[in-house]
């Protein structure tokens, strides 16, 4: 099960070269897109170091804080939403898991008000810091239930999620209401927006997210093992608890570093990850690769559609991968069965 | 007097035949088991004939009138079926379930009468119930739930009762308990159509078996003349061996083992067969 | 020899009519029915404003002074009133839906009817500007967000967890358009609005109580009418329809009933979750051998919705939480609890 030979067939590099051309595609586009009127070329200037372009404020002030941040982020963001969820699909072995259904972005959205409302908190250190909190208490139980429930129902997992994400929910509503401090603001950024992205931020939250990735792909050996059931994986020396914990926190990580630039987003994780089995069913390795891709191209492209769609209003990129994503979900499990969902390697 | 007749009975799954041409008619009190291979369209005549399917060609009469001239309640008193796999309702004891079955014969404002209660007392003595009767029904083991399930349809008292393979889940023990008490309520004057697969819990219990094939009754008869090894291994396509049963002597089928690299023997192995005695030897012989 | 009458049961008979009455189940609706007048009562005692349960008995008898009647008739008995009809509203369709679908982790707040009824009063009062409160928009869109579910999913009772997974994504999708509409406006603007969509009876006047109530009684009998049958479909389709129900009638009629039912207690205060789901849970509890405890659901209803409205009214003074924050939080943990218990159920 376990492919020995490191080349790639032949559909695989195809989707790379396709997807990575794509990706370097939506890049130029995100630059050129958005309020103020520059375009490609004058943007490439400047990220040149053109004099000329430099020194303009305006165009600096375009790149710099409008578009620069939000193409980095959605890079950030779509990719580690996308590796969290193939780490939890893979070890809750259920192809619909993802941070948002499961509702462990609801756990750090409620980390980051308790940070808010209490603490006060307003740098990206601290954004990072309690909604990793809450992420952290979101997987424990995520995973502790998914452990509970065992490979009995797949389904009733997915209602766990929505039960963890009405119990957060409901608490973060109750104490944004009960003090109605930043609820204006709170309205809005909890749809999922990259507009109010700061190069700066992207630039703390960017190591962090590393870091989940590098301890994602050191687990993926030992998760594909574990596919096959704990007892098994145990017989062969996988040291099942480890692992989990070790999923643990780079999920917890990963989320975080999102949440922190974003806001809670759904539905990325969950189709870039499927995306990303269908073209590579076995190797959790090689799964985490495409589905990165394949965030970062479903989030830019997503961020682009909502800078174009409603121009010059801006639709929140939350909002509108919900209105794709939920409909592809539906289509999915429609197609297939759900049955056709369990081949989660 | 005929309870059911069918006649030149027609069905297809898309565009596959399932029943085809099927005639066949069916006596008051008498227990007929419907035997045939898997996807012989045992379950789909049953269904067909509790009305669980549409009928596409052909025609079904309960009674003399055709299954279409009953309304779901009137039919509901006709006959009554037991499906393959029953979904047993979560908190109701024995009683209840049996109470159930009046329902065809009660109404908005006619919820329980003395009839009501009599055919119930009469379900209950007849399947035995009473050990089990203020039991959850959900605590039941297979047999006692099955014999809970047929109290259910006698207390319906209809004079056709279909039952779906009610043994196929069950052990040696439950199934020989079920019987039984089918065996039973057949004696009393009722009808009992029962798919089984078990080919010998059919000859034993069963007055009389149609085997479906084809789509077509290949045999219909009393079990010692329909299960002859020549139909039995052309309808599921293998060897067996036929024994008597000690005792009445009913038709026990053996599949006949193979080795995969000598040529099928034409007697059976030693180690197959337990101690015959000279006589079955012989009989076995003349039956090949 | 068996007694003339099942056993826990009572029945009435009178020439060739009889009619019988789960004993268990009437009793237990007797007794919360006793509780609901109860709770109604300390409800309108507490909260700001300093009245004691006896002024509040004595006003209700009609020997209270001017300032009180005003306080009990005029501002608190409205929100009581609200919470009761929805409550009542949510618990029959929960009862409903979660005997169709035969899993009582079914409710018709999860699977976008509600946000499909918030989405269409939001729209309606953003959008056009009318004079009155849209609680019409509510059924409308619970009923469109419920056909785009069944036209997607044909055989909820056959096809289990797949139906609740479809209608979370289309609860997503409806919510986040919901969302999204909302944000697009500032609070002052909102207003109320925006406390209604979390689910909110303050302020509920009886010009949208009254109507909904009398809807919600001239189905009544309909309700009765269904409630046998429905009882049956517990058994599967087979066996339902061996007893002579005429299944796919019963399904539609039923289904049909429950989200009106569920759209109407959702047009009262908007959306509070997960009432449908806890209140024919108790009910089963309460009242074990009935299988379709319609009137037992709608009193643990009205008493759950009550309760959770005066609890977040003592709570959280002076503010103003909505309702549905706490059931929301409460079923939350109520969900769990079942998922968790009931580890060994197959898909």
């Amino acid at each position: 099960m376990i492919r020995t030979d490191s080349t790639f067939p032949g559909y695989q590099q195809t989707v790379l070269l396709g997807g990575g051309s794509l990706l370097l595609g939506l890049l130029v586009v995100s630059m050129s897109t958005g309020a103020g009127v520059y375009g490609a070329v004058e943007v490439l200037h400047y990220l040149l170091g053109n004099q000329l372009a430099v020194a303009d404020e305006k165009l600096a002030m375009v790149v710099e804080t409008l578009r620069l941040p939000r193409t980095l982020a959605a890079l950030v963001v779509g990719g580690s939403l996308a590796i969290a969820a193939s780490l939890l699909q893979s070890a809750t072995r259920n192809p619909l898991a993802e941070p948002g259904l499961l509702g462990v972005n609801a756990g750090a959205v409620l980390g980051l008000v308790i940070g808010l409302i209490f603490y006060g908190v307003e740098s990206t250190q601290g954004y990072l810091l309690w909604s990793g909190a809450g992420a952290l208490l979101g997987n424990l139980v995520v995973l502790g239930i998914g452990l509970m429930l065992g490979q009995a129902s797949p389904l009733r997992l997915i209602l766990a999620g929505v039960a963890l994400a009405a119990i957060f929910g409901g608490l973060s509503n109750f104490m944004l209401l009960s003090t109605r401090v930043a609820l204006e603001q709170f309205r809005f950024w909890n749809l999922g927006s990259l507009s109010a992205t700061r190069l700066d931020a992207v630039g703390t939250v960017t190591p962090v997210a590393l870091l989940g990735l590098l301890l994602a792909g050191l687990l993926c050996r030992q998760l594909t093992l574990m596919q096959m059931g704990d007892s098994q994986a145990r017989a062969l020396g996988i040291h099942t608890t480890w692992v989990r914990l070790g999923v643990l926190v780079a999920s917890t990580l990963l989320t975080a570093c999102a949440i922190s630039l974003a806001g809670p987003i759904g539905f990325v994780g969950f189709l870039a990850a499927y995306c990303a089995r269908l073209i590579e069913p076995v190797s959790l390795l090689r799964q985490l690769l495409f589905s990165t891709l394949f965030g970062m191209l479903f989030l830019l492209a997503a961020d682009v559609l909502a800078r174009w769609l409603l121009q010059p209003f801006e639709l929140p990129v939350g909002t509108l991968l919900a209105a794709l994503g939920a409909p592809a979900l539906i289509a999915i499990v429609l197609r297939g069965g759900f049955r056709s969902l369990l081949t989660v390697r | 007097m005929t309870v059911l007749s069918v006649k030149n009975l027609h069905f297809a799954y898309q565009d596959k035949v399932v029943l085809d041409d099927l005639s066949f008619s069916l006596p008051k009190g008498r227990l007929i088991g419907i035997v045939g291979p898997n996807g012989s369209g045992k379950s789909t005549l049953l269904k067909l004939l509790a009305r669980q399917l549409p009928i596409q060609g052909g025609e079904i009469l309960v009674h003399g009138q055709s299954l279409s001239h009953y309304s779901m309640k009137s039919l509901a008193r006709q006959l009554a079926f037991l499906p393959q796999r029953p979904v047993m309702a979560e908190g109701i004891r024995v009683e209840q379930l049996v109470q159930y079955g009046r329902h065809p014969h009660q109404g908005w404002f006619n919820q329980w009468s003395d009839e009501d209660a009599h055919q119930v007392a009469l379900a209950r003595a007849a399947m035995q119930l009473d050990a089990i009767w203020h039991r959850q029904a959900s605590s039941l083991s297979g047999g006692q739930a099955q014999r809970a399930w047929l109290g259910m349809i006698l207390a319906q008292n209809t004079d056709l009762i279909l039952l779906d393979e009610p043994t196929s889940a069950l052990d040696i023990g439950h199934q020989a308990e079920v019987m039984e008490a089918v065996h039973r309520i057949a004696a009393e004057g009722r009808t009992v159509l029962i798919v089984i697969h078990d080919l010998g819990i059919a000859a034993r219990y069963c007055d009389e078996l149609i085997a479906l094939g084809d789509g077509q009754i290949q045999a219909m008869g009393p079990a010692r003349e329909v299960m002859t090894k020549a139909l039995v291994d052309r309808l599921y396509q293998t060897e067996v061996d036929i024994l008597p049963a000690p005792g009445d002597g009913a038709p026990v089928i053996v599949p006949r083992r193979r080795s995969l690299f000598a040529p099928l023997p034409s007697t059976p192995e030693p180690s197959v067969t337990r101690a015959l005695t000279a006589h079955e030897s012989a009989q076995k012989d003349t039956t090949q | 020899m068996a007694s003339t009458t099942p056993s826990g049961v009572w029945s009435l008979r009178m020439g060739g009519l009889s009619l019988l009455l789960h004993r268990r189940n009437w009793l237990m609706c007797g007794l919360l029915t006793f509780l609901l007048i109860v709770l109604a009562t300390l409800a309108i005692s507490l909260g700001s404003g300093q009245m004691g349960v006896r002024d509040v008995i004595a006003t209700l008898l009609g020997h209270g002074s001017k300032l009180q009647e005003i306080m009990v008739f005029k501002i608190r008995m409205p929100r009581i009133a609200a919470a009761i009809v929805a409550g009542f509203a949510m618990g029959m369709a929960g009862c409903l839906i979660q005997t169709l679908v035969r899993n009582r982790l079914a409710t018709p707040d999860m699977i976008g009817v509600n946000e499909g009824a918030s989405l269409a009063v939001v729209s309606f009062s953003l959008y056009l500007t009318l004079g009155s409160w849209p609680w019409w928009a509510s059924p409308l869109g619970a009923v469109l967000a419920a056909v785009a579910l069944f036209t997607l999913c044909r055989r909820p009772g056959e096809q289990g967890y797949l139906f609740i997974v479809i209608g979370i994504a289309l609860s997503e999708l409806l919510g986040a358009i919901g969302d999204f509409a909302m944000s697009t406006q500032p609070l002052v603007h909102l207003g109320s609005l925006y406390l209604w969509t979390m689910g909110h009876f303050a302020g509920v006047s009886y010009q949208t109580v009254n109507p909904i109530a009398l809807v919600l009684l001239a189905l009544c009998p309909l309700m009765a009418l269904v409630n046998r049958p429905l009882a049956l479909l517990r058994f599967g389709d087979a066996t339902a329809q061996n007893l002579g129900i005429r299944v796919p009638l019963v399904q539609l009629a039923v289904l049909g009933l429950a989200i009106l039912v569920a759209s109407l207690g959702t047009a009262i205060g908007g959306p509070v979750v997960f009432i449908a789901m806890a209140a024919p849970i108790l009910a089963s509890w309460l009242a074990r051998d009935n299988l379709a405890p319609l009137w037992l659901s709608a009193l643990c209803g009205a008493l759950l919705l009550l309760g959770s409205d005066t609890l977040v009214r003592v709570l959280a003074q002076p503010e103003e939480i909505p309702t549905g924050i706490m059931t929301r939080l409460l079923g939350g943990i109520l969900l769990l609890a079942l998922l968790l218990k009931d580890r060994r159920g197959a898909d």
